[in-house]
């Protein structure tokens, strides 16, 4: 059964209910409803977005769902991305954040997952200030509490 | 700009996602980044006391530089998830650690010696035994690598009774005795994982004794009023009651019901590691010396339907080899391509880890043949009499591989395949020699060209392969310590086309021997491989300091003249 999605600039998308599926937000929904042709508003997130959202979905359609599995290490990584995620996430800045917000917004774990590991190899391997220049971010600290930082944790540094 | 201000400044606001992405940056990365603002050094400051190594302990008391206060590190006790401890002198200062208390979510512990630390004081073991009975309960994981004979049996006791949670423990040069047996089976009854020595270990009559246990550990069970243990969760059980057909009935009559994976140091020539895996009906992993009896034990058909990694130290024979892998699907016929799809209780491996042994055409046959290189994910066959084509053909044909540890591969078997693609494009770790000498073991008779390629032709073929693998972290291609006699690998230069590895960017080492390198290659490897801190040319190496400026490529450049090694660069421990 198709189920329409609503965009944020009311663009209608048709899509698979096991592709809309995968976003836990909408399950939730498809459940409480039940059966309905009525589509589903989705305020949040605009039409580009949302298009990129559902090709990740649409991709990621026969995965199986993830489990929480204690048994799993818990040391995560960031360099384990697929191929096909790693494409996919290879957009602007903006986008890569739009898509986050939209997975955390949609309850996509996977999608979440593969854009937070996207901004985590950015952060890596770059100096504060570096990090800052990347995300557009004011320093609000004054200089004797960043040098008090640096101090501070000065012992976790390799040297 | 202002929406993408809006998306980036919105979505790192929501203190959940700014976790989520910490949770994959570690500790240097961290403190870089709790320094970027007053928003993330908020949000991110407690992730910083997350992992906690001891060790190294200053001089004096204002040299207070390298290791967190134990005031410190016990005021945030709450947020510790893994603690090591490297003990080496003075070991007061490091016994003190063991006084920490309240370590509420203490998953990961390790308490190893460093390089020539000495026997352990009864006073400290003590301490230690203390410190697991307070922090215990949560602890997932531990390393220890010590030993006190006289104390050990309390050990197996303390891990019994206060440790519930336990799933992997490593314990090396730590003995087990006779006597302490039913309580050290008791402690590795809920393991997941095992790693030890076996040089020391006295174990008459195995198979007697686990008939005995159980009534044994009963009793003990009865005496400490303990439960079984809880740490299975919900998809192991599931997962289990379907590969095993009996398991239900017969899970109690083992002696190791969870354990899926063993490692063993040393020595393993023995029956009793044989009989121990037929304890472990879960066994996914081993890494062993064994030998020749070991096929019979493997015979004994479907008897870990998990295995799937094999690790051996010993040496064998290509055929012989070939017969164990062979042995994993005994009643699958390899030609009945039909039969190997529709058999879904099939094992197919993951690790195969021989460097010891003579790995021939016969296991690449049957590798291929049961369609292993489909799943194989890391491959070590340093010791292996493949040549050439067959060593390509591992590369075109193992699409999961992520690390490979190849012999010698001479770089005009490349050339002749240039127009097939390398499929393994996931690999992380790359240790295979390339050479380019002329005179070194070149195709003699080239398949499709009726002269060798030039050298320039053959770095190029080699750099196009190279340049897709985009998961690199390690690449030797030869000059390291690691049993390669020394020829001419590839030049890793500018004008040798050093720019079309641009991609590489999460190189950390590198290995060549080439053309003299010019100070203005390696400032370009420095600023295009940012996780770059190892590198080694023409039996020079370096160690990157992390705060990479300019003097160092300098004095790099200038040392490799004096054929000089400098170490920069303190390599930290890792955990298990």
């Amino acid at each position: 059964m198709p189920v329409t999605l609503v965009s944020l600039d009311n663009e209608n998308y048709v899509v698979d209910k096991e592709v809309a599926e995968r976003s836990i937000l909408i399950k939730n929904m498809l459940e409480d409803v039940g059966e309905t042709d009525s589509p589903i508003p989705l305020p949040n997130v605009t039409s580009t977005v949302l298009k990129k959202v559902i090709e990740y979905c649409e991709h990621h359609r026969n995965d199986p769902i993830q489990v929480p599995d204690e048994t799993d290490d818990p040391r995560k990584r960031s360099n384990d991305i697929e191929e096909w995620d790693m494409k996919f996430m290879q957009v602007d800045q903006e986008m890569l954040f739009e898509i986050i917000l939209a997975a955390n917004y949609l309850d996509i774990k996977p999608l979440l997952d593969v854009g937070c590991k996207t901004v985590a190899n950015i952060i890596k391997g770059k100096t504060p200030e570096e990090i800052r220049k990347a995300f557009n971010i004011v320093n609000d600290f004054t200089p004797e509490e960043e040098a008090q930082i640096r101090k501070e944790n000065e012992w976790a540094e390799d040297r | 700009m202002a929406s993408y201000e809006r998306a980036s400044s919105q979505a790192l606001g929501i203190v959940e996602i700014l976790h989520h992405i910490s949770s994959y940056l570690e500790n240097d990365d961290l403190i870089n980044a709790i320094q970027v603002c007053k928003n993330w050094h908020t949000s991110l400051r407690s992730r910083l006391f997350c992992n906690i190594v001891v060790s190294y302990i200053p001089k004096d008391d204002s040299d207070t530089a390298t290791v967190p206060s134990f005031k410190n590190v016990q005021a945030n006790s709450h947020k510790i998830r893994s603690l090591a401890i490297i003990h080496r002198p003075p070991f007061k200062k490091f016994v003190e650690y063991l006084k920490l208390r309240d370590l509420s979510n203490l998953e990961r512990f390790a308490w190893v010696r460093s390089e020539g630390g000495c026997h352990i004081a009864r006073d400290h073991w003590r301490r230690f035994l203390d410190f697991l009975r307070a922090n215990g309960s949560t602890l997932k994981e531990i390393n220890i690598e010590y030993h006190n004979p006289a104390e050990i049996v309390q050990l197996w006791k303390v891990l019994v009774q206060h440790c519930t949670s336990l799933q992997h423990l490593r314990i090396k040069r730590v003995p087990v005795r006779e006597n302490d047996l039913p309580w050290f089976w008791l402690a590795c009854r809920k393991l997941v994982s095992l790693e030890m020595d076996v040089i020391d270990l006295v174990w008459p009559n195995l198979p007697g004794l686990v008939r005995s246990f159980n009534a044994e550990a009963k009793r003990l069970q009865e005496i400490l009023d303990l439960e079984e243990p809880k740490v299975i969760s919900g998809s192991l059980k599931r997962k289990a009651s379907e590969d095993l057909d009996d398991a239900s009935e017969n899970k109690t009559e083992y002696l190791l019901p969870y354990m899926k994976r063993l490692l063993f140091y040393g020595d393993t020539h023995r029956g009793e590691v044989i009989e121990l895996m037929k304890e472990c009906p879960r066994l996914e992993s081993f890494n062993a010396c064994l030998d020749g009896r070991f096929f019979q034990a493997l015979a004994l058909e479907s008897a870990w339907p998990n295995l799937h990694s094999i690790s051996l130290v010993s040496g064998f024979l290509d055929e012989d080899m070939a017969r164990l892998i062979m042995l994993l699907n005994p009643h699958i016929d390899p030609r009945d391509y039909r039969q190997l799809v529709a058999n879904k209780s099939k094992r197919l491996l993951k690790t195969l880890w021989v460097p010891g042994t003579m790995f021939g055409r016969d296991c690449l046959n049957v590798l291929i043949f049961h369609r292993h290189t489909e799943t194989l994910v890391h491959l070590n066959i340093k010791g292996s009499t493949l040549r050439g084509y067959s060593i390509i053909t591992i590369l075109k044909s193992c699409p999961r591989l992520k690390s490979l540890v190849a012999p010698v591969l001479h770089a005009a078997y490349i050339s002749e395949d240039r127009d097939r693609p390398w499929v393994c494009l996931g690999l992380e770790r790359l240790i295979m020699g390339i050479e380019f000498s002329p005179n070194g073991c070149a195709p003699t008779v080239s398949r499709r060209e009726s002269k060798l390629p030039t050298v320039e032709e053959m770095e190029q073929d080699c750099l196009n392969q190279l340049c897709r693998l985009h998961r690199l972290k390690v690449l030797i291609m030869g000059g390291y310590a690691n049993g390669y006699r020394p020829f001419m690998s590839l030049s890793l230069k500018l004008d040798h086309g050093l720019r079309q590895l641009y991609g590489l960017r999460e190189l950390e080492v590198v290995s060549s021997i080439g053309s003299s390198v010019e100070e203005q290659d390696v400032e370009w490897m420095a600023e295009h491989w940012r996780r770059l801190r190892r590198v080694k040319y023409n039996y020079c190496h370096i160690n990157l300091p992390r705060d990479r400026t300019k003097w160092w490529a300098k004095w790099y450049v200038r040392s490799l003249a004096r054929n000089q090694d400098i170490w920069l660069y303190q390599k930290r421990f890792e955990f298990l």
